[in-house]
């Protein structure tokens, strides 16, 4: 086993954000897109601790907490979206709410 | 040693956690995944010394969701169909956009890693203290600002989701 260096961790970042974003575009109901959505964020905080332990500070982890709120207000915010979407087309596919491309 | 166990150990965790929350079926099983996720990747901030990060994401991120978040998934998301395949994306453009975007971010992150290939992490005695105390001076310094627009971004998201769901109508 290789010791782990700063590229580990990136690396292993990159990977959940690469498996995220393909779970964003290629799924279909908007409660797995949303929560492939937090597993880019937690790839991206990922990245913000392991720079912060190379770089010896305390910023990473701090920015890595700001992640953390910012990714529990998206999820607050679509899930309401996602309530709104049962109630008015009973339905969770976020391709049906193309209205706007009508125009 | 162990750390090096360790460290593979959650990074395998990890991978199959997040694959986990992408394929599976019901909803409410993608968010028990997310919250192993979670756990796992604040296993991994304690590997890199950063216990305030990792007291966060697992006591309050992943204890939010599956307080929170699960019930609500499970209310939204009955789910009569347990046997349903996984449903892809229906257009053939957004598999296409989503093939091609996976795509371009493989090659830029295989460009960012011939960048920082073999940098070691430096050891931990010969860096500055990074316990709670740090992280509670660096919040009330410099950083203050982050906790304004933290408490900012709460008080919107407050009144959006309000908003949002006391909508009515078409």
């Amino acid at each position: 086993m290789p010791v782990p260096t700063l590229n580990s961790y990136l690396l292993l970042a990159a990977v959940l954000m690469v498996i995220g974003a393909a779970g964003v575009f290629l799924r279909r109901s908007i409660v797995t897109v949303l929560l492939s959505v937090e597993v880019m964020l937690a790839g991206a905080s990922l990245t913000f601790v392991s720079a912060d332990r190379y770089l010896g500070r305390v910023d990473g982890q701090i920015a890595a907490v700001a992640v953390i709120v910012v990714a529990l207000c998206q999820l607050a915010v679509g899930l309401a979206v996602a309530v709104l979407l049962v109630r008015q087309r009973n339905s969770l596919n976020p391709d049906e709410v193309a209205d706007l491309k009508k125009w | 040693m162990l750390e090096t166990w360790l460290f593979w150990g959650l990074a395998a965790a990890a991978i199959v956690a997040a694959l986990a929350v992408v394929v599976q079926r019901r909803a409410a099983r993608a968010v028990v995944a997310l919250a192993a996720l979670l756990v796992v990747v604040g296993g991994l901030y304690l590997l890199v010394a950063a216990p305030m990060a990792a007291l966060v994401q697992i006591a309050l991120y992943a204890g939010l969701l599956l307080v929170i978040v699960l019930p609500a998934v499970m209310i939204l998301d009955p789910n009569p169909e347990p046997e349903a395949p996984v449903e892809m994306a229906s257009s053939a453009g957004a598999r296409r956009f989503g093939v091609v975007g996976v795509i371009i971010l493989l090659v830029q992150m295989a460009w960012a890693f011939r960048q920082v290939r073999g940098v070691a992490l430096p050891p931990l005695a010969s860096l500055p203290d990074r316990g709670p105390a740090a992280f509670v001076h660096a919040l009330t310094g410099d950083l203050a600002g982050v906790v304004v627009l933290i408490g900012l971004l709460l008080l919107v998201t407050t009144i959006g989701v309000t908003a949002i769901v006391r909508r009515e109508g078409p």
